[in-house]
């Protein structure tokens, strides 16, 4: 599966979403109620196992991971920086 | 204490006995001491009392001497021996020595203008017999109960709205509009309901009825603003120790034993503190405890109550009886509930009436005037988010929750992000609820109307007058008050599973002058960090250190993991899809499919947003059963009626007090 298909169908299942009915690729996931604190963590720890990716606070700290385009886009930019 | 009903109905005359005779049977567990009624052309009103001051000659319906002003009372005023006092220096007459009379005598004395006066928690109705009017009234903090309907004719009022179902005819819907506020914000809005015109008199205000007239006014509208307090430290701890001691004393006043609810918490800790001090008796303390060792707080109540002395009792709590008593809490809190922590409270109080005690002391509303809630912190970080470095903010956002796993050291990094979003104001006027409301958007989503949730308290924020100018925190607490304290930890929480087994409970943190005290010193001295600081620099003396230094835990009990592991057979309400077809505002596809995920999913995996949808999901169940399908039996109560006041023209009965 493809790395974006994963992430999609990750937080389908696990907020009860669906994207192109209930909300969009852009759409801010915290605004929309899609994601709550608990869930944030879950997303940050699927990412980190799914990908093998280290997130460290420097990217917490300037990347804004709040619609499925910018959590594809972070998960893209670090797979590249460490491959 | 007592239960409120009656009507005005011309309709209904003929048969008013009947119905008000049926309105107080449903009430019954307010007052099962003694009921009355007083009945007039189309106008009928009731009592059932749970006496409290003035065992002997206190009885209600109560007239003046005059028998034009007739009154039934539901709730305390703390203040009454200094509001006789002063009625009698102005000539009015006294035969009791109950609080029922003060209110009366003070009304016919100084009209509406009376309420500013009363310190107390109260809901009344009022007959005026030769003007033809009904009043209605509500304390300052919406403590007790008092719903209305008006619908063409008729008007209906009750402490609880089930005690509507003895009128003829009347039919519960729920209300989807409402239904999506309430799951949004956590809590149905000042004046609603969830049933479809059913609303509640707001705090703080009285409502006239006269023929097709209404008339519904503020008396006092909730402050939030103040004055700094001017003077040393030493001297604002010594306003905050003397305006509760005050507040504590004032609520000892009873014929009756009081005791206390000792959750292990500060507050309810200095609330037993001055009862000790203050209680011409050795002072009894309850409490739950839980057996799921993530809830239980037992070792600090044990370690206040040794401390102070007080002969103490818990009740441990199970996660089968959280599942087994849930409908009969439901029923009697009336409203959806986002968690489960009402039901142990139901369980406590039926403890504390089987231990021959009818009125409480608890530490509710000490967290809304002494800042002690983490949204207050979070509201203030966020505010200041933008002149924060990030070394700065990961510490703060550390701080925050630390009794939810994941705001955890391991975790904290993740959650700047979260808060990140937060940090700008995206709903006008609700900047410090907003972080708190997105979990409300996801329980929305179980309603079939998507439109906007938020739009009724959008409207209630943006028309309060003053609440624009309203410093963020200051807009948190007014919210606080107005939304949670009110319709949830007050009403739900407290009066309605305390009235479930007739006990009543009192609010020191409630009384004007310590929310006074509270936002003056609040004002000069909070420092954005320590939750409630002056009030532990106030009694840090008097209390195990333990109890002073301890991170805050908020009450919570066992939720959805519970029912999943009980099973209780009421969950068939969920797991039947021809059930929830039944609930006409639930859209059933998004139910089935939470409800497949939480029972599906291991509970350390459910989130709480999802916890508290299923919650909310399955008490909306529980009341369509019980309210709208009118599928619980609720058996009729032998009323002791001692007062009937028959002043019908067209009755054969002869009118008087019997």
């Amino acid at each position: 599966m493809e790395r974006t298909q994963q992430i999609k169908q990750f937080i389908e299942e696990q907020f009860l979403v669906e994207f192109g009915t209930d909300v969009t690729a852009q759409d801010d996931l915290f605004k929309t109620g899609v994601i709550d604190s608990f869930g944030y963590i879950q997303l940050m720890k699927f990412l980190e196992e799914e990908f093998a990716l280290q997130i460290d606070d420097e990217d917490i700290l300037t990347n804004v991971l709040v619609s499925l385009e910018a959590i594809d886009g972070f998960v893209a930019s670090k797979l590249v920086g460490t491959r | 204490m007592c239960g409120i009903a009656g009507f005005a109905s011309p309709a209904l005359n003929e048969a008013a006995p009947e119905v008000m005779t049926s309105m107080l049977s449903l009430i019954h567990h307010r007052g099962p001491d003694e009921a009355g009624y007083y009945l007039d052309d189309g106008v009928a009103m009731g009592t059932v009392r749970l006496a409290i001051v003035d065992l002997a000659t206190g009885s209600q319906p109560m007239p003046d001497p005059a028998r034009r002003f007739w009154i039934c009372f539901n709730g305390e005023l703390y203040n009454h021996i200094e509001l006789r006092d002063e009625l009698k220096r102005l000539g009015r007459p006294f035969r009791t020595n109950s609080d029922t009379e003060v209110v009366l005598q003070a009304w016919i004395q100084w009209g509406p203008g009376c309420l500013a006066r009363f310190n107390g928690a109260f809901a009344f109705a009022i007959r005026d017999a030769e003007a033809g009017e009904l009043f209605l009234a509500r304390d300052r903090y919406g403590k007790r109960p008092l719903f209305y309907v008006d619908r063409p004719g008729e008007f209906l009022f009750a402490s609880e709205l089930k005690a509507f179902r003895a009128i003829p005819g009347f039919r519960y819907e729920l209300d989807a509009r409402e239904l999506a506020s309430t799951f949004a914000v956590w809590t149905p809005l000042p004046e609603s309901s969830v049933f479809q015109g059913v609303r509640q008199l707001p705090m703080g205000s009285y409502l006239a009825v006269r023929g097709d007239r209404r008339e519904v006014r503020t008396y006092e509208p909730l402050a939030v603003d103040s004055v700094p307090f001017d003077g040393s430290e030493a001297d604002a701890i010594d306003y905050v120790r003397e305006s509760l001691r005050r507040s504590v004393e004032l609520r000892l006043r009873s014929d009756v034993e009081v005791g206390v609810y000792l959750s292990g918490g500060l507050d309810s800790s200095i609330v037993s503190r001055l009862a000790t001090q203050l209680s011409p008796h050795e002072v009894r303390t309850f409490s739950v405890s839980f057996e799921d060792k993530e809830f239980d707080e037992s070792s600090h109540q044990k370690l206040v109550a040794e401390h102070l002395g007080t002969k103490h009792s818990a009740l441990k709590i199970a996660g089968a009886d959280i599942a087994g008593n849930f409908p009969a809490a439901v029923h009697h809190a009336e409203a959806p509930a986002f968690r489960t922590a009402f039901v142990p409270m139901f369980l406590l109080s039926e403890h504390v009436r089987d231990a021959g005690i009818k009125t409480i002391l608890s530490g509710e509303g000490a967290d809304e005037a002494f800042l002690g809630y983490s949204l207050f912190r979070e509201t203030m970080l966020r505010e200041s988010w933008g002149e924060l470095s990030d070394e700065q903010r990961l510490e703060r956002v550390g701080g925050l929750n630390p009794e939810l796993a994941h705001f955890g050291a391991a975790h904290r990094k993740h959650l700047v992000g979260l808060f990140e979003q937060f940090a700008t104001e995206r709903l006008p006027g609700l900047f410090s609820h907003e972080l708190r409301f997105q979990n409300g958007r996801f329980a929305s989503r179980l309603l079939k109307d998507r439109s906007d949730p938020f739009a009724d308290i959008l409207a209630l924020v943006r028309d309060t007058p003053g609440y624009a100018a309203l410093s963020a925190t200051q807009k948190a607490q007014w919210l606080e008050y107005k939304t949670l304290l009110a319709g949830y930890l007050l009403s739900t929480q407290g009066e309605r599973m305390g009235l479930a087994h007739s006990v009543e409970n009192r609010c020191p943190f409630l009384d004007p002058d310590v929310v006074r005290a509270a936002r003056a010193v609040n004002l000069r001295f909070d420092d954005g960090f320590d939750e409630k600081l002056m009030l532990k620099k106030a009694f840090r003396a008097e209390l195990p250190e333990r109890s002073v230094t301890r991170p805050k835990q908020p009450y919570r009990a066992p939720g959805s993991a519970t029912f999943k592991e009980q099973r209780p057979e009421y969950l068939e309400l969920l797991l039947s899809e021809g059930e929830l077809a039944k609930i006409d505002p639930i859209d059933p596809v998004f139910a089935r499919k939470l409800v497949n995920k939480i029972m599906g999913t291991p509970s350390a995996q459910v989130s709480t947003k999802e916890d508290q949808a299923f919650v909310f999901l399955l008490s909306t169940a529980v009341l369509h059963h019980q309210f709208v399908l009118g599928e619980t039996a609720t058996p009729e109560a032998v009323l002791n009626l001692r007062t009937t006041a028959d002043h019908r023209r067209d009755s054969a009965r002869v009118g008087g007090i019997r």
